[in-house]
């Protein structure tokens, strides 16, 4: 139910003012703020203004619902021709040339309900806006009061409501810049937070890169603090067995003893050094896997040969390793399997006071479980992961005894998942342990990092790398004949991730790939791949392509494009590039030490490699062994002078044209000068090298000489 | 005439070791503890070099390599002694040319053996 509150029949443009009036009137007697005033005079004067023009003669009805939440409904009805392409409207599809489209969909988004319902001879367009909800409920009898109000009052002057308009508009557009500036100040304060984000994924970067390189100087420590060690551990072990041997006579019983100890002490402390070694390999990455297949039955055969010294003092304990001539043979490293079982039982031994140590096999899934049971003394339960982690021994009376050097078990896991295996233990204090390995049949490698085989390649020593990356294979087809017989070895990677992956472990003379019409593959190759690193750039990249597309590849920061057809330049261009890249050999030839220093620092250039001779004939020598790219003579040398090496030089036929510049603190003489210029040097003094601007000149001579840092590939 | 062995290590110890292994009235033992003072004296044309592949100055390999391609010291027998069993220090020596590679710590019997047949097998001096 509901009750009427007003009703406007529209006969005038007056009349939809006068409508647009009630409906403000109306919303301020139910609560409405002045906000939704506006929005309920706008969306009725809007309609009715369709109405009144589309149909000439309409009728405006206000009602106010009985049950709660109470809206106030609106109803602009009339008996024209109806909305045509009414759904288009709705939908925002249709473009009205008059703006009426536009104003049914901004209407139907200042009320709660919006509903048109035409037809070729009545349209009547529904609108209804729930009650404020702070507002307090409107009874029947309030209703009809406030309809009797609106009745009595006249109609106020067409001016009036104009100018109200005009009012209320500009209210409007200062709050809509209010709410502009408040989406301004939000957006930056949204920029902060996200440059906050980044700096702080910066520093967790950084962290996580720091954290590595602690983890890697660690493993250095221990590789080279293990490497110190040996050399006199050694000593020592090579020293007593000599005594032993009674080289230099006889020893008393008690000395004999005595260096037995020394002996025991070395060997014990060679072992550690050597788990200290291979644990260091293994956390370096530097451990090589040697596949081979082998059956269970041998290696336990080779084992039990092994591990029979271990017993040689140690009755009561008995080794038994169960059959295992029915499990299928292991494709993996048989090396490494045989050292985490070789470990396994040796500890068992050292942990059984008596009983035995039994060693069996088993098939599970795609893995053999070897395992390693002894009737010792167990481990507790809350140390058996600890016994894993490195430099970890427990505190018993057998431990005592057999001080361990705590990497075995260690060792033994880093092994294991090396194979892509694991190791564990299952233990009951002072009942015994059972280790065991689980180690896959096959070795597999690492799969997430194992490209497909199409992508492997045999890398060849001798021949730098271009990298293809394309996805369709024909570009490969077509440049691989090209790169077969030169010194390229052209390498080929379908996918962004195989090349990527490929790059973090080597670095190619160029990447080559194919930029289209709008360079996407480019711009995606150049974000995925790790073409830079610390801020520099690995290799070249040259984009391949049309002619036409050649000033996009520039753009997306192609080092080089070469438009297809590029059989015949591809590889010159190639050389080109790559000799850029390879640094300058310099030879400096000065017997001065100063002098020599000087020289280097001056010349201190990554693009530059310095070779150094002290004398005449270090210098003649050193041009035919490694063949320069430029010399820096000095003339005044102990022995042959610089003249007479030039002169030398220049008699032979590779150092011919060989550039040369003099750098000397001899007066030259004008006879000099002559002799030089015939030899076709340039000359600089030593005079001008120790001045400020020194480096300059240098490079000067050395850039006039054709000898000059690369522009940035 | 003495067989003259050439015994190059920086360390005193694995010196001591090497040239008391060696104590021989028909071998002469010289030492030194440098790469290039080695280069410089197998130009005196010993008959055997005992090269540790870690010295101060440059690798034992490469004083090998260049031992190995002179002319002149080509034909004299090398014998490399490393700290490591690894494979790598083994075949750089290998194709450094060494024509011996023996593990420290050195056993005195084995030594000996080596260097007996590293004498009686060499190759004639050009």
């Amino acid at each position: 139910m509901s009750s009427r509150l007003c009703s406007i029949p529209l006969r005038s443009e007056r009349d939809v003012v006068q409508a647009r009036q009630r409906a403000r009137e109306i919303a301020a007697a139910l609560g409405f703020d002045n906000q939704d005033q506006i929005r309920l005079a706008t969306a009725t004067s809007e309609m009715a203004r369709n109405a009144f023009r589309y149909a000439r003669e309409a009728q405006v009805d206000f009602e106010l619902t009985d049950q709660v939440p109470q809206e106030v409904r609106v109803f602009v009805s009339d008996h024209g021709p109806g909305i045509p392409k009414l759904d288009q409207i709705l939908e925002g599809r249709y473009q009205s040339r008059t703006g009426m489209g536009l104003g049914i969909i901004g209407t139907r988004r200042l009320m709660d309900n919006f509903d048109i319902e035409t037809n070729p001879s009545a349209t009547v367009v529904r609108m209804a806006k729930a009650l404020p909800p702070t507002t307090a409920p409107i009874t029947k009898l309030r209703a009809q009061k406030i309809a009797s109000t609106l009745e009595k009052r006249p109609a106020e002057n067409l001016y009036e409501e104009i100018e109200r308009q005009n009012r209320e508009l500009l209210k409007a557009f200062q709050e809509l810049r209010s709410r502009q500036e408040e989406l301004a100040i939000l957006n930056r304060e949204l920029e902060d937070t996200n440059r906050g984000v980044v700096a702080l994924y910066a520093e967790l970067d950084e962290r996580a890169d720091y954290l590595r390189r602690a983890s890697e100087l660690k493993t250095n420590f221990i590789s080279n603090i293990s490497h110190e060690f040996r050399t006199p551990l050694n000593s020592i072990i090579s020293l007593s067995r000599m005594l032993l041997d009674r080289m230099d006579g006889d020893l008393t019983n008690e000395q004999e003893k005595q260096v037995q100890f020394i002996a025991k002490s070395a060997r014990t402390l060679s072992d550690l050094v050597n788990d200290l070694l291979d644990i260091a390999k293994v956390e370096a990455g530097k451990v090589k896997i040697r596949v081979k297949t082998f059956s269970v039955a041998e290696l336990f055969s080779a084992l039990k040969g092994m591990l029979k010294p271990l017993l040689a003092d140690n009755t009561s304990v008995d080794l038994v390793f169960e059959d295992v001539s029915h499990l299928p043979a292991l494709r993996t490293d048989e090396g490494k399997v045989s050292q985490i079982l070789r470990n396994f039982v040796s500890n068992a031994i050292k942990f059984t006071p008596q009983g035995e140590v039994r060693v069996s096999a088993s098939h599970e899934d795609h893995k053999i479980v070897f395992r390693v049971k002894d009737t010792g003394i167990g481990v507790a339960p809350q140390h058996q992961e600890a016994i894993f982690e490195e430099f970890t021994q427990l505190e018993n009376p057998l431990q005592a005894q057999h001080k361990g050097t705590g990497l075995g078990l260690p060792l033994c896991r880093s092994l294991a998942r090396l194979l892509g295996g694991g190791v564990g233990v299952q233990s009951e204090l002072g009942r015994g342990s059972m280790f065991f390995a689980e180690i896959p049949i096959v070795y597999r490698g690492d799969l997430t990092e194992q490209p497909p085989a199409s992508e492997t390649w045999a890398p060849e020593f001798h021949r730098p790398p271009v990298l293809l990356v394309n996805q369709a294979p024909e570009l490969f087809d077509r440049l691989e004949p090209i790169f077969r017989t030169s010194e390229f070895q052209l390498i080929y990677s379908e996918r962004p991730e195989s090349a990527s992956h490929w790059l973090k472990r080597n670095v190619p003379a160029a990447v080559l790939c194919e930029c289209g019409a709008d360079g996407t593959v480019l711009r995606e190759l150049r974000q995925r791949l790790p073409l830079e690193q610390n801020g520099k750039k690995r290799c070249a990249i040259i984009a391949i392509g049309s002619p036409d597309v050649a000033p996009r590849a520039a753009e997306l920061g192609a080092d080089l494009f070469l438009p297809i057809p590029l059989e015949k330049d591809l590889l010159v261009e190639l050389r080109r590039l790559t000799n850029r890249q390879r640094p300058c050999k310099l030879l400096l030839v000065e017997d001065n030490d100063i002098s020599l220093y000087i020289l280097r620092e001056l010349l201190d250039r990554p693009w530059l490699s310095l070779l150094e001779a002290r004398n005449g004939e270090e210098a003649l020598e050193a041009v035919s062994r490694e063949l320069p790219d430029a010399v820096i003579l000095d003339l005044l040398m102990p022995g042959m002078d610089g003249f007479e090496v030039l002169r030398r030089l220049r008699a032979r036929e590779e150092s011919s044209e060989l550039p040369v510049i003099v750098c000397t603190s001899k007066k030259l003489t004008h006879e000099d000068t002559v002799r030089l210029e015939n030899m076709h040097v340039e000359v600089i003094s030593k005079a001008d090298i120790a001045s400020r601007l020194a480096p300059e000149l240098l490079l000067k001579s050395l850039a006039e000489l054709g000898i000059a840092e690369p522009r940035s590939i | 005439m003495a067989f003259r062995i050439l015994v190059v290590d920086d360390n005193e110890q694995n010196r001591y070791v090497i040239s008391r292994s060696l104590r021989n009235p028909d071998w002469l033992l010289e030492e030194c503890t440098t790469g290039f003072a080695a280069l410089e004296r197998v130009r005196s044309m010993p008959d055997l070099v005992i090269l540790d592949m870690r010295l101060p100055d440059i690798p034992g390999y490469e004083v090998c390599r260049r031992i190995k391609q002179d002319p002149l010291t080509r034909s004299i027998p090398v014998l490399q002694v490393s700290a490591y069993a690894g494979e790598q220090g083994q075949a750089a020596a290998r194709n450094a040319g060494a024509d011996e590679f023996l593990v420290h710590p050195l056993d005195a019997r084995l030594l000996v053996e080596t260097v007996n047949s590293l004498l009686a097998n060499r190759p004639a001096a050009s």
